[in-house]
């Protein structure tokens, strides 16, 4: 007797029973171990040794995004919301301010860089976001409890 | 999977709606309509704190699956706190911009009473990671 047929074969590239295939997994870790280092590199000094007179929200907010990014290389799936929120911000500032700016021709060497290092990334998360795992979790699941 | 009390869940949503309105009705406008220049980091900081109002909106109705905004709102506003603040605080060379700041920026508190910590050190700590490869299983 022939052993029965086995299971369609198991893929690093197909999601099969799981959420999200390992693949996936992989791409969400290496950006966020790819936040870790970027932010640790230029913001994390700023933390450790803050300018006295500089107000500093934005960076603080950064490190927050740097704690989060640690854990999201043990836990991918659980910083979804982080990938989400860099996607939008980043959305919302090359729609609101960077590319009107840049059409307005207020150009300058700060811009043109502003729009690579923020403006290209909604296109680099777009490749990096699960967005089946976002559907299925954050817009099919039934909500939280209300009672 | 740690369960959470239906109250804790309301109190969660009700932190959300705080977030998502507030937001929406001081910094939405702003990024909605704004001269054309504008200091570049004002620029970045209204995007930043504007997706936290908006993704605020998703956390009403996950309130567990969205607790990473609630982290990320509390750890910026304690680095804040003893960072930028607590230092100039020393020195008394707080200016009256900075005391506002510090006035509503202590109200990222209530997040101590707000974040289910058990679920959060279940879920983020005590939880196997997600897996490094296929099961043996599955090879």
């Amino acid at each position: 007797m022939a052993a029965p047929a086995p299971p369609t074969s198991p893929s690093i590239w197909k999601r099969g029973e799981h959420e999200v295939s390992l693949v996936r997994l992989y791409v969400i870790r290496a950006a966020c171990l790819a936040s870790v280092i970027a932010i640790g590199v230029s913001d994390l000094p700023a933390l450790i040794w803050p300018d006295p007179m500089g107000r500093g929200m934005i960076t603080c907010i950064l490190g927050g995004l740097w704690v989060m990014a640690l854990i999201g290389i043990r836990y991918p799936l659980l910083m979804v919301p982080i990938l989400l929120f860099e996607f939008v911000w980043k959305t919302i500032w090359l729609l609101r301010f960077g590319l009107p700016q840049w059409l307005a021709g207020t150009g300058s060497p700060r811009l043109s860089a502003d729009l690579l290092e923020i403006g290209l990334f909604p296109f680099v998360f777009a490749f990096i976001i699960p967005w089946g795992y976002v559907w299925r979790h954050y817009v099919r699941a039934p909500a939280d409890r209300w009672r | 999977m740690t369960e959470v009390s239906p109250l804790r869940l309301w109190v969660m949503r009700a932190m959300y709606l705080i977030m998502a309105a507030g937001i929406g009705l001081t910094i939405w406008p702003l990024i909605v309509s704004h001269s054309p220049e504008l200091p570049r980091m004002t620029g970045v900081a209204w995007a930043l704190i504007g997706t936290i109002g908006l993704l605020a909106l998703l956390g009403l109705r996950y309130p567990l699956q969205m607790l990473p905004l609630l982290l990320v709102e509390l750890i910026w506003k304690l680095i804040w706190l003893t960072a930028f603040a607590l230092p100039r605080w020393l020195d008394g060379t707080l200016d009256e911009g900075m005391r506002t700041t510090i006035f509503e920026t202590s109200f990222g508190a209530v997040l101590l009473l707000v974040i289910p910590w058990r679920y959060l050190w279940a879920n983020y700590v005590a939880r196997p990671g997600d897996p490094w490869a296929l099961r043996r299983s599955e090879v």
